[in-house]
């Protein structure tokens, strides 16, 4: 495969949409380098699917620019541009069998027969569809669509591959399977993947980069660690995990809560905000301290792997807490919310 | 096999079951049996009986109505009713892909409707029927007197006439297809780089074949009867086998050759239905 020409960057640039009404997206960027695996993730009618069916040329933007290196994909239509997507629910013509979807795109721009077998045949080896060529689409169990969806895609060598939710199809465990192979899939192929979801754990399973995105807007983009571990607005910190959201001011001392006054890392650029931790940071101690509190526990439940506590301190505020072991109710500890975990949200 | 088997936790016989479904399924079959069977039998004799001078019906087997129906008249051969037959079916099969290339646009614009728009646009597609196919094609005299009198009477006349009566019902099966597409595989034969035309090849008419199919049928068979559009909008110059049928049992008081006419028509409609469902079937079409 060309990799040069795969390696294209994908630049979204002020693209906002309109459905009657409702605005979707509000002036949207999105920069993605070649060969990145990223994720748009947010919750349903955040407007990430209207966005890659804009990227796909499925849907018209209102303004803005898309552009793949040099080319402004928004000004080709659908069927010209070199990006190709896997649909939600998969999506295979019902009147061809598995070989005849996988080769469609090939043959309606009307490859020699030759080399349309040859790349079909690697596709369907990569995806380990050996032997089910012949196959129509509706003996084929859930997994093995999918892996038709992606064959059908990958096939045409696309600089972009866009996957709309393509996992909410299956089940939980075969799920898990999927994402690793997927994540397998684009680094040996090496071009760029945009996946849609409204799933964290899978957003943060296969991408190098993921954007939150909320109401139309990108709240936050980064790594999957970095957006979790140091969310900036209060929607990415609860959409992503549990979080343990504390109202503050920020003092001369340092933040005000009414847990008791925090040292953070980030000093507020506001006077009045929020602090964010997540529940398996705050930490089990001996004695009292900086950036520590007293509580008492309400309730504790064992998951097997961890347990999830529910504390409240003596003004009442309730905090999460996750731990191995369980703590007995009614018991009285101290915590400490570690200042380098604990996040100053920017909304 | 037993000869007894268990049903609803009783023993019934094999008999008891064929008494029960002969007695449930009765009336269907007495239905059939006397309005359906018999006529056609008794369309069938007919057919072979002759006409006698007074035009009463002669009741002795003859193969002279299907003679004269070849063209061997009193006058020798002569190739004018073949030439109603084959434009029958010529301008049947032209009503019929007219009205498929106009519904499919008509389909979609009704199914994009929002459902309370669908309704209103479905019943106005309705409306034409609560007036009398007569009447109606004597408003297209009215028309086309006035619009553009050089088309009427003719054959232009009588195809926008037939199209036009048989437009709802190539519409209406169509509409229930177009209805149900899955727009995705649309989306994803567009993303595949297919061009306009193989979007509707590979993303639409292979998922609307089932309203297709339906709605090439409801057209073709009444397309094929037809005899008031053709006798109001053609004047004598666009005969078709309905007006000859007609015109035996009418003014012509051949009862034996339009039994033979009727017959050879159902007959045709039979076999072009049958070659209809092979060749859609090769195509993938149903």
């Amino acid at each position: 495969m060309e990799g040069t020409s795969l390696q294209r960057p994908l630049v979204v640039a002020g693209v906002s949409k309109r459905f009657a009404a409702q605005r979707v997206l509000d002036r949207v960027d999105v920069a993605i380098a070649g060969g990145e695996f990223v994720t748009l993730l947010g919750p349903s009618g955040c407007g990430k699917t209207t966005l890659l069916r804009i990227i796909a040329g499925l849907e018209i933007a209102d303004e803005g620019s898309v552009r793949l290196g040099e080319t402004e994909l928004l000004d080709l239509p659908a069927n010209s541009r070199p990006v190709n997507t896997v649909f939600q629910n998969f999506a295979l013509f019902p009147h061809l069998n598995v070989g005849d979807n996988i080769a469609f795109g090939l043959r309606i721009r009307k490859f020699p027969e030759k080399q349309v077998a040859e790349r079909v045949t690697r596709a369907m080896e990569m995806l380990r569809l050996d032997g089910l060529s012949e196959r129509r689409t509706t003996q084929l169990s859930g997994g093995q669509k999918q892996r038709v969806a992606l064959a059908r895609a990958i096939v045409n060598e696309p600089a972009v591959l866009l996957l709309d939710e393509p996992m909410s199809a299956l089940d939980a465990k075969l799920r898990a399977e999927v994402q690793l192979e997927l994540r397998h899939l684009q680094k040996r192929l090496g071009c760029t993947f945009l996946l849609v979801t409204h799933d964290q754990e899978e957003a943060m399973t296969v991408s190098d980069r993921i954007f939150v995105m909320n109401r139309g807007t990108i709240e936050q983009e980064g790594p999957p660690q970095e957006v979790y571990e140091h969310p900036r607005t209060r929607f990415v910190a609860e959409f992503l995990g549990a979080a343990n959201i504390i109202p503050a001011t920020r003092t001369e001392k340092g933040v005000r809560t009414p847990l008791g006054l925090f040292d953070t890392t980030r000093v507020p650029a506001w006077s009045q905000g929020n602090l964010a931790i997540r529940p398996e940071r705050l930490r089990l101690v001996d004695a009292p301290g900086a950036n520590r509190i007293q509580a008492t526990v309400d309730e504790s439940i064992y998951r097997g792997d961890h347990c999830d506590i529910t504390i409240h301190a003596p003004d009442s505020t309730r905090l999460r807490l996750k731990q191995r072991d369980l703590l007995a109710p009614g018991q009285q500890i101290h915590i400490e919310l570690p200042r380098e975990h604990l996040e100053v949200l920017d909304a | 096999m037993p000869d007894r088997l268990v049903s609803h936790g009783q023993l019934v016989t094999r008999r008891r079951l064929l008494w029960r479904g002969a007695a449930t399924s009765s009336p269907g079959v007495l239905w059939l049996l006397v309005f359906l069977a018999i006529p056609c039998l008794l369309l069938l004799a007919l057919a072979f009986a002759s006409r006698g001078s007074y035009g009463q019906i002669i009741w002795s087997p003859t193969w002279r109505n299907f003679r004269k129906l070849a063209g061997y008249g009193v006058f020798g051969w002569s190739a004018d009713y073949l030439w109603i037959l084959a434009r029958t079916v010529w301008l049947a099969l032209l009503t019929t892909i007219l009205c498929i290339l106009l519904a499919y646009p008509i389909a979609f614009f009704v199914a994009r409707r929002s459902p309370r728009w669908r309704n209103f646009w479905l019943v106005l597609l309705m409306i034409p029927f609560c007036t009398n196919l007569v009447i109606r094609t004597y408003g297209w005299q009215l028309v086309f007197s006035i619009l553009s009198p050089n088309l009427y009477p003719g054959a232009i006349a009588v195809i926008i006439g037939m199209v036009s009566s048989n437009l709802s019902f190539a519409v209406l099966p169509l509409y229930t297809s177009v209805e149900r597409i899955d727009w995705s595989i649309v989306d994803a034969a567009e993303d595949l780089y297919a061009s306009r035309w193989s979007v509707f090849r590979h993303g639409i008419l292979p998922q609307t074949r089932p309203g297709l199919v339906v709605a090439v049928i409801v057209t073709f068979i009444p397309a094929l009867g037809t005899f008031v559009v053709p006798d109001l909008l053609g004047g004598s110059k666009t005969m078709l086998i309905g007006n000859l049928i007609q015109q035996q049992f009418g003014a012509s008081r051949d009862f034996p050759f339009g039994a033979a006419l009727s017959f050879t028509l159902m007959l045709a409609t039979l076999i072009a239905l049958g070659i209809y469902q092979r060749r859609a079937g090769e195509a993938g079409l149903v």
